[in-house]
């Protein structure tokens, strides 16, 4: 009979102690090589993840993958971009939609952003791309969203590398996001992904009034567009980049959650044809604020949310000539002004405000800007912060809150950190202020800063949910854009 | 049919071993993988074990570190050693200096003045470039018993600041990449001897005051219920430990704690508080990185709110620096420009300021862009800036320097501009260079440093600075009382 030695694993020994079969010698080595290779691997492994290297960035871009396909699996109104539902009486939503103060009807034509599932009460379908609001707030012409405008769209152009989740197409999630009007009324239409993609930019579109699709184009084009002379546009577009190598010593930009997202302005003609590409990097590179890039975010670093032209009318020593480029560099906090020829930053305008939206030429050397993040109050010994819409004077350096009052105790704490959008009316003494993330849309007179109107963008979607219920019948996207008709771009 | 088949599949003869052992194989293989990726989640997730290795790590660096760099930085200069005395300072000309100039020193520096010691903590220049005053170097004596057993003769002498009787006001920081770097802060007069010593000081530029007042970067302890991002922002701390907001300590002439002014809190209540808010998203561990801090002077024309002796607060992170009304602490101002990573703000006059500019000085070269190093003149009123020095792209002072600092000479019309070991005055209307000091000195016989030249020029220290520096503060003083609001 064999018995099993009590030294070591595979040692038979006879009984009398004499060995049958030789065993290891050092019983104990391998498993102590094992447990060496499991530390080293688990060192290895930490390593991995502080040097950013190969396994790790394979890792993560299958965990994003992942997360992607198993989100994109069941789309949920949320993924629509439902901020919430709220418990009002449906039929009270569109009787609500305006309220005006004060002094008279609207003196000009508000056009109200949709999406998908806006304005139940006007489009089926999908929902209506806009709504005109005029008068004493009567909505008017309402154009709805052609289902050609959100499918898949055409092939991306050559060049662009397009990032894609595998397996999820994503074409249901898309949404107009911004919008603008060409001279003719039509539209420009700035489609975005609401949900399960990076980067969330889907593409640009022209759509006539009636809303059928005029052309489309698949491409990273983002945020608020500028229309000027001959229907061209320009607008904010981007491109993916693995590493972005900074002038001189200043090092690279490597984003550790996947490909930098690095912004240009695009021109694209009537047609929608690119002409023109102006490249932030470069601008930088060559000017005197080069330095600054070191301490952008490298996973975004300039966050380029509106593109606009400095009026005929500029005045003063601020530096700007008309048909220069103003730009809104969100992660930056700041406004850039571009040569309107030479393309070449003449200027970099920090201030008080703090990842800001939308900023437009008022008049001589003066700038208004939606300030999302800027406001700081006290109320109680607490301090809060508040999203408000400022004037800028390139010249001065001096800045004035236009709105809110400081004495106003319904608007002292709006708050819209993320997004909004300012629209100068075609005589630029009053401007609509979009709180986009709190759904509502005020219009200001410049002069004094007085609330004029107040738009409310709760949406009845009971049509396309087919829920009757209370709580699921009127949502809140939080994507309150509103511009005039015909917005002043002199 | 059947009893003379051969066995198939894992009945043939030998087959179940080579199984077992591959087997064994892929089960230390995916015991290895998972260990692998247990590692990647703990890095992840910051847990304990990647937590403990990343800080062993650190401190093995640092410790090697230190090891090698032993003292500050230094290079072999081709100086004769003969002349090393006469090459130390060169002025146009050979006209005389204007005002006198201190050179911070250290351990084994200017040893032809202080053999004793093993070296001077500082040394004075007057004239043609002539030592007037020597300071010897004895940490040893002082920083040892109350740095907690720091070993002083390691130290490296800082930044230097000078009191209205001549002592010194003087930061000792540890070599390499020792953390923290700021050892303290310490008085010495004119014999070497500490009056007072303040261990944890002296991270940045501090200033010497009327009534040797001491003004210091200092990092306070964070208020828990401090939100640099106000409600309804989220709060964004991802730093794994409490963040460092830097303030101010203002120390009295006898180094007791006066009071401490909080530039954080100054923020907060400021239209610029958003800058904050932005600092504690991108660098949420150290948000408020206060490098220097000085007095603004006599004739603050164009300043609309401040008023002399007002605090110029100085801020690496995030770029800009902040004038901070010295009773109220409020922020009067708040400047930012093409600087970056700047330090040594000083106010020069009217709304005139010159600093240290670490990253933000360019020019095109070789058909790109080269960076520079400089001393630039901002004004404050009109946001305007004039690089002061350097000015030819063929200066051997061209490039970046991780050190410098700038200094006000007492008239305000000459800077002195510190670069890695050496300095130059220059004018600041014209920017003409009136003087050139250097880091030079005779280490012969000095053990560790044989095979060379026997001339070690040394940089990463202290610099140059005008040793009268603190009169434009004094006559601060006396202009308190003129407040223009």
């Amino acid at each position: 009979m064999l018995a099993k030695a009590r030294g070591g694993r595979g040692a038979i020994v006879a009984r009398g102690g004499a060995t049958a079969r030789a065993g290891p010698r050092r019983p104990w080595a391998p498993r102590a090589v094992l447990a060496l290779a499991a530390v080293l691997a688990f060192g290895a492994g930490m390593h991995a993840v502080w040097a950013r290297s190969l396994p790790w960035r394979l890792t993560r871009d299958a965990v994003k993958s992942l997360a992607g396909i198993v989100a994109a699996s069941a789309v949920s109104p949320m993924d629509l971009g439902v901020a919430e539902f709220v418990d009002v009486p449906a039929d009270s939503v569109a009787a609500n939609r305006v309220r005006l103060f004060g002094d008279g009807p609207l003196r000009d034509r508000i056009v109200l952003g949709g999406g998908r599932w806006h304005f139940g009460e006007r489009c089926g379908g999908m929902g209506c791309l806009a709504v005109e609001y005029a008068g004493a707030g009567q909505a008017g012409r309402a154009t709805p969203i052609a289902p050609d405008l959100l499918g898949a769209g055409p092939e991306p152009p050559a060049g662009v590398r397009w990032e894609k989740t595998p397996g999820v197409d994503g074409s249901d999630v898309i949404t107009p996001f911004w919008l603008a009007s060409y001279a003719n009324g039509d539209l420009l239409v700035v489609l975005e992904y609401m949900n399960f993609h990076f980067p969330p930019y889907a593409g640009v579109a022209r759509v006539n009034r009636e809303g059928r699709l005029l052309w489309r184009r698949r491409d990273y084009s983002h945020h608020e567009p500028w229309i000027g002379a001959g229907d061209t546009a320009w607008i904010a577009t981007a491109s993916l980049e693995s590493e972005v190598q900074l002038p001189g010593d200043l090092g690279k930009w490597r984003c550790d959650d996947g490909p930098s997202l690095v912004d240009a302005v695009q021109g694209l003609d009537e047609n929608g044809n690119p002409f023109e590409e102006i490249s932030l990097v470069e601008a930088f590179a060559a000017s005197p604020w080069a330095s600054l890039l070191v301490a952008a975010e490298p996973c975004d670093p300039f966050h380029l949310n509106s593109v606009a032209r400095v009026g005929g009318d500029f005045s003063g020593s601020g530096g700007a000539r008309p048909g220069d480029f103003v730009l809104s560099l969100r992660n930056l906090s700041a406004v850039a002004l571009l040569d309107g020829r030479t393309h070449a930053l003449k200027r970099l305008v920090r201030g008080t405000f703090a990842r800001q939206h939308s900023v437009k030429h008022l008049r001589g050397s003066q700038f208004v800007l939606f300030d999302n993040q800027g406001g700081r109050g006290r109320r109680s010994g607490t301090r809060y912060a508040y999203s408000r819409v400022l004037v800028v004077d390139l010249a001065t350096g001096d800045e004035t809150v236009l709105f809110p009052m400081q004495d106003s105790e319904r608007y002292w704490n709006w708050w819209s950190g993320l997004r909004g959008r300012i629209s100068l009316s075609p005589d630029r003494t009053r401007l609509i202020a979009a709180f986009t993330e709190l759904d509502k849309v005020v219009e200001v007179r410049i002069e004094d800063g007085e609330p004029l109107a107040e738009f409310d963008f709760a949406h009845d979607v009971r049509r396309f949910t087919g829920s009757s219920a209370a709580d699921s019948s009127v949502a809140r996207f939080g994507l309150a854009y509103a511009f005039y008709d015909r917005e002043s771009s002199r | 049919m059947g009893g003379g088949a051969e066995p198939v599949g894992r009945d043939r003869p030998g087959s179940r071993p080579r199984a077992d052992a591959a087997a064994k194989w892929l089960f230390r293989a995916s015991l290895v993988a998972a260990a692998f990726a247990a590692g990647m989640c703990a890095a992840e997730r910051e847990a304990l074990p990647a937590k403990l290795a990343q800080r062993w790590t650190q401190d093995a660096r640092r410790l090697l570190e230190a090891r090698l760099a032993g003292t500050q930085g230094w290079e072999f200069a081709t100086t004769p050693a003969d002349s090393v005395a006469r090459a130390r300072v060169r002025t146009a000309a050979g006209a005389a200096l204007e005002d006198p100039v201190l050179a911070a020193g250290g351990r084994w520096q200017f040893l032809d003045r202080c053999p004793k010691a093993g070296g001077c903590l500082a040394v004075e220049h007057r004239g043609r470039g002539e030592i007037t005053r020597a300071y010897p170097f004895r940490p040893g004596d002082w920083a040892r018993t109350e740095a907690g057993g720091e070993v002083g003769d390691a130290l490296v002498v800082g930044h230097l600041g000078s009191f209205s009787n001549g002592d010194l006001l003087a930061a000792l920081r540890r070599p390499g990449g020792v953390f923290p770097a700021a050892a303290g802060l310490a008085r010495i007069d004119p014999g070497g001897r500490a009056l007072w010593y303040r261990p944890g000081y002296g991270r940045g530029e501090s200033h010497v005051g009327p009534g040797d007042t001491t003004w210091v970067p200092a990092p306070l302890p964070a208020d828990a219920s401090l939100r640099l991002r106000p409600p309804p922002l989220p709060t964004e701390v991802p730093c794994p430990s409490p963040p460092e907001l830097d303030g101010i300590a203002v120390l009295d002439g006898e180094g007791r704690l006066a009071r401490e002014v909080s530039v954080a809190e100054a923020l907060l209540d400021s239209p610029w508080a958003a800058k904050l808010a932005r600092s504690a998203r991108a660098t949420p561990c150290r948000p408020l990185r206060v490098n220097s801090v000085s007095l603004l002077g006599g004739d603050v024309a164009g300043l609309a709110k401040a008023s002399t002796g007002d605090l110029v607060v100085s801020l690496g992170s995030p770029s800009a620096f902040a004038v901070l009304d010295r009773r109220t602490n409020k922020t009067l101002l708040f400047v930012e420009g093409t600087f970056a990573q700047q330090r040594s703000v000083k106010h020069l006059r009217g709304s005139q300021f010159v600093m240290f500019d670490k990253l933000g000085g360019w020019r095109r070269a070789n058909g790109g862009r080269q960076g520079y190093s400089r001393a630039l003149l901002v004004d404050a009123a009109t946001g305007q800036e004039r690089t002061v020095f350097p000015l030819d792209p063929a200066s051997p002072y061209w490039g970046r320097h991780d050190h410098g600092r700038v200094s006000v000479s007492p008239d305000g019309l000459r800077v002195l501009v510190s670069l890695a070991g050496q300095a130059v005055e220059v004018r600041v209307g014209d920017g003409t260079v009136l003087a050139e000091f250097a880091a030079l000195h005779d280490v012969r016989g000095v053990r560790g440093f044989g095979g060379g030249t026997g001339v070690a020029r040394f940089f990463g220290g202290g610099g140059f600075l005008y040793a009268r520096e603190g009169a434009r503060g004094a006559r601060s003083d006396r202009g308190a009382g003129r407040r223009d609001r």
